[in-house]
């Protein structure tokens, strides 16, 4: 989970040093648009982290799938932040 | 496995990434996978690598997240994964002391929103439709005239709706 949140921190930081938002680059990617170096660069760094965020959450739904005690307690420490 | 299990202790970041992949191709094989659930020794050194180095690469990150996904689709591992989960867990939580909240417990608390989130999701509120029907006719004061019976002619549709008002045989 830490791994995970780190992940998502890192994303948050280089979308703030190109200076491009995640959502924006999306738009983009999806209506085939060509991209600038910066915005190419941050599709590259993260489309790496995809594979990780993909394996980390699968690993989590699974445990929580398995059990509602891990379930309850995910919720629980969401709800008491 | 011991060749594996020794480059888990490699310095190279390059080398262990490789095990770590391997191991996590290996946890993949649902016949080995029964096997290595049995191996305490490598389950531990795959949590130890998570937790000391995996912020140092995001694929080496991938490659033990990965063996450990593999290894949380059979649900008799789920004690095994839990036992070595807070073990890893709680060693970080010590070490920034027992009254403050670590940080760890903090910024794991955003990943399991995520998963709450997930889970939980349910869809967007669907747009006010706006008020019904019969509010907008009272509101235009336009009477209400109830609908005239439908009459069945005997020949709009041959053979679909039965023939009222004609005689029976």
């Amino acid at each position: 989970m830490e791994l995970l949140d780190l992940e998502v921190r890192r994303a948050a930081h280089w979308q703030q040093r190109e200076g491009v938002p995640a959502a924006e680059l999306g738009a983009k990617l999806r209506g085939g648009e060509p991209l600038a170096p910066r915005e190419a660069r941050l599709a590259g760094m993260l489309a790496q982290q995809e594979p990780l965020l993909h394996v980390g959450l699968g690993l989590l739904l699974n445990m929580a799938e398995a059990d509602v005690a891990v379930e309850a307690r995910m919720v629980k420490k969401v709800r008491d932040g | 496995m011991l060749p594996l299990q020794e480059a888990l202790y490699e310095d190279d970041l390059g080398a262990m990434t490789a095990a770590a992949g391997a191991v996590a191709q290996l946890f993949a094989d649902p016949r080995a996978r029964g096997v290595l659930q049995g191996h305490l020794p490598l389950l531990q050194a795959l949590a130890r690598l998570l937790r000391e180095d995996a912020k140092k690469s995001t694929e080496l990150c991938a490659s033990l997240l990965a063996a450990f996904f593999e290894l949380s689709r059979l649900p008799a591992a789920h004690a095994l994964l839990a036992q070595v989960g807070p073990r890893a867990e709680g060693r970080g939580v010590h070490r920034q002391g027992p009254g403050r909240p670590s940080r760890a417990h903090a910024a794991g608390s955003a990943a399991l929103h995520v998963v709450v989130l997930l889970r939980y999701a349910r869809p967007p509120p669907t747009p006010n439709p706006g008020p019904p029907a019969l509010f907008v006719q009272l509101q235009k004061q336009v009477l209400l005239r109830p609908a005239p019976p439908r009459c069945v002619s005997p020949t709009a549709e041959p053979g679909g709706l039965p023939h009222y008002g004609t005689a029976g045989p």
